[in-house]
């Protein structure tokens, strides 16, 4: 799997803790891989929702289905990362 | 049934041209053009006696299931809506048509009184998860929804007249999906006898909601659910008051509904139902928190447990949780009788899900129950203890994740040398507290 880079591995630790994951160590998540797939984490619409507020509180970024490509956003931790890391007036 | 309930029963829109019916892409869609796009739906729909929409969009959706009943066709709604489960429904309902947004449709004369085909015949069938693991169909003649439909504007009206507000323009979103009886009742079969402008697309998140919710110059209800609300407490509310807004799918606690109210400047109407029926009762969880249940049913209590009679089904529906009466048609929830549990507005049985549990090849031994509410920021997750020495927890996720809606596999899933039974073979809620607790 691709590394984490320090921005990623602190959102990864956001979402283990946020939806607690617990059998999922968050160095483990690989950045490039589909969360919400069944074979990456098995999330879904409600996690969806939970990191969103989550990230709303931790970054002050408000997460918008009407941003372009929600879907690109939420598909891998690098990608939300991303996105989160470009919203964020006082970074991460 | 009241008086005025009682008109234009077969109609399926009977509603003022004013507001616009709904508000999609940036832009109205008036009422004229609702009427004719269920018209052009309707002759473009495949010769089934079943259908089964497959899309996600509100409008599409309402415009479908209405064309559906114009031609005495069955609206199928399962609330699994993987393509394998849709397939295998369509399948058991002697090959049932898959609606997407494909289905074409050509413009044509159009009658602006469209009726229901059949009023009396079956309109929809809505699927919950019974305890053997088959989903239990509730059938729904267009005859009940629609008497349903004209009860719960009655009171809607009843409802922003408390509040002070104009009753000719309701900007309605929502949150739930449409193929739920919670969202069927209140923004499909609604808007097509209120004068409600709905707002199709994208309010998920909190900033979408309240952005959806500024569209509207006037009156506005929001219909939701308590896991939606949690989420818009952590956002910035609307910049307008919101005039009522609707709960549903788990009863709101005093001190959510406090926060909300504040927050969203709104009024809280917590609503409770049951899929052989739908919307039931109302409450307001602070001023008035039993349960008033809708004039059109009738009530009939014994021992704790209710059971509600209605002149659309053959036998009254005993519910699942159980009562104290407190007035002629108000009651207090007392607790759950029966092992369903909700979370995001889906139902599943404990049951099923402990039998699919100790099912797994190497799960010697294992629980999925409910904790309860850890507080304000949390989703209702189950949880399970687990005894299986030879598997990981996330072995064991992936392998219930096959078999049930992501939303009932448990989280977190707790791996344990033996479970702490009993004599009786039953879990005491202490002990799985103690254990889980433990890290």
């Amino acid at each position: 799997m691709a590394s984490q880079t320090t921005e990623e591995s602190k959102m990864a630790k956001l979402i283990v803790e946020v939806l607690n994951l617990e059998d999922v160590a968050p160095d483990e998540i690989d950045p490039e891989a589909i969360m919400f797939e069944d074979d990456g984490l098995g999330l879904d619409s409600i996690d969806a929702l939970e990191i969103a507020v989550a990230i709303a509180e931790e970054f002050d970024v408000h997460i918008s289905a009407e941003d372009e490509a929600t879907k690109d956003i939420f598909a891998t931790l690098r990608n939300l990362t991303a996105h989160v890391a470009q919203e964020a007036d006082g970074g991460f | 049934m009241a008086d005025s309930d009682a008109g234009r029963r077969d109609a399926l829109v009977a509603r003022p041209v004013n507001p616009p019916f709904a508000f999609r892409d940036g832009a109205f869609v008036s009422v004229a053009r609702f009427i004719q796009d269920i018209a052009d739906h309707a002759r473009a729909l495949p010769d089934r006696r079943y259908v089964v929409d497959a899309s996600g969009d509100r409008y599409d959706f309402t415009v479908r299931f209405l064309a559906a009943i114009h031609r005495a066709k069955v609206n199928l709604l399962p609330s699994q809506r993987d393509p394998d489960a849709l397939r295998s429904l369509c399948q058991a309902y002697g090959d049932a048509a898959i609606l997407d947004a494909t289905a074409a449709a050509s413009r044509g004369a159009c009658d602006q009184e469209l009726p229901a085909g059949d009023p009396d015949g079956l309109a929809a069938i809505a699927f919950t998860s019974g305890t053997t693991g088959d989903a239990q169909a509730h059938p729904k003649t267009w005859a009940m929804l629609a008497a349903f439909r004209n009860v719960h504007w009655r009171y809607l009206s009843q409802w922003l007249g408390e509040r002070g507000a104009a009753t000719d323009a309701i900007g309605l979103v929502a949150t739930v999906p449409p193929w739920h009886m919670y969202g069927l009742e209140w923004t499909v079969l609604l808007p097509t006898i209120a004068p409600v402008t709905l707002h199709c697309g994208g309010a998920f998140y909190p900033k979408d909601v309240a952005a959806a919710l500024d569209r509207f110059d006037w009156p506005t209800l929001l219909v939701t659910t308590p896991t939606h609300l949690r989420a818009m407490l952590k956002s910035p509310p609307p910049a307008k008051p919101v005039t009522l807004t609707m709960c549903a799918t788990a009863p709101l606690d005093a001190t959510l509904t406090r926060r909300v109210e504040q927050h969203l400047a709104t009024r809280i109407i917590d609503l409770y139902g049951c899929s052989e029926i739908g919307s039931l009762a109302t409450r307001h969880p602070i001023d008035a928190p039993a349960w008033s249940f809708f004039d059109c049913f009738g009530l009939d209590f014994d021992d704790g447990r209710l059971a509600v009679e209605t002149p659309f089904l053959p036998r009254p529906v005993t519910l699942a949780d159980t009562f104290a009466r407190v007035g002629s048609h108000e009651f207090r929830m007392e607790g759950r009788a029966s092992d369903i549990v909700k979370i995001g507005g889906k139902r599943e049985s404990l049951a099923k899900l402990n039998n699919l549990l100790l099912a797994i090849p190497g799960v010697d031994d294992g629980v999925v129950y409910q904790p309860e509410s850890l507080g304000l920021a949390d989703v209702d997750r189950l949880a399970a203890v687990v005894v299986a020495p030879r598997l990981d927890a996330s072995a064991i996720r992936a392998e219930l994740a096959k078999r049930v809606d992501s939303a009932f596999v448990p989280r977190p899933i707790r791996l344990v040398d033996s479970l702490p039974r009993q004599e009786s073979s039953k879990l005491s809620a202490d002990a799985l507290r103690r254990l889980v607790a433990r890290r």
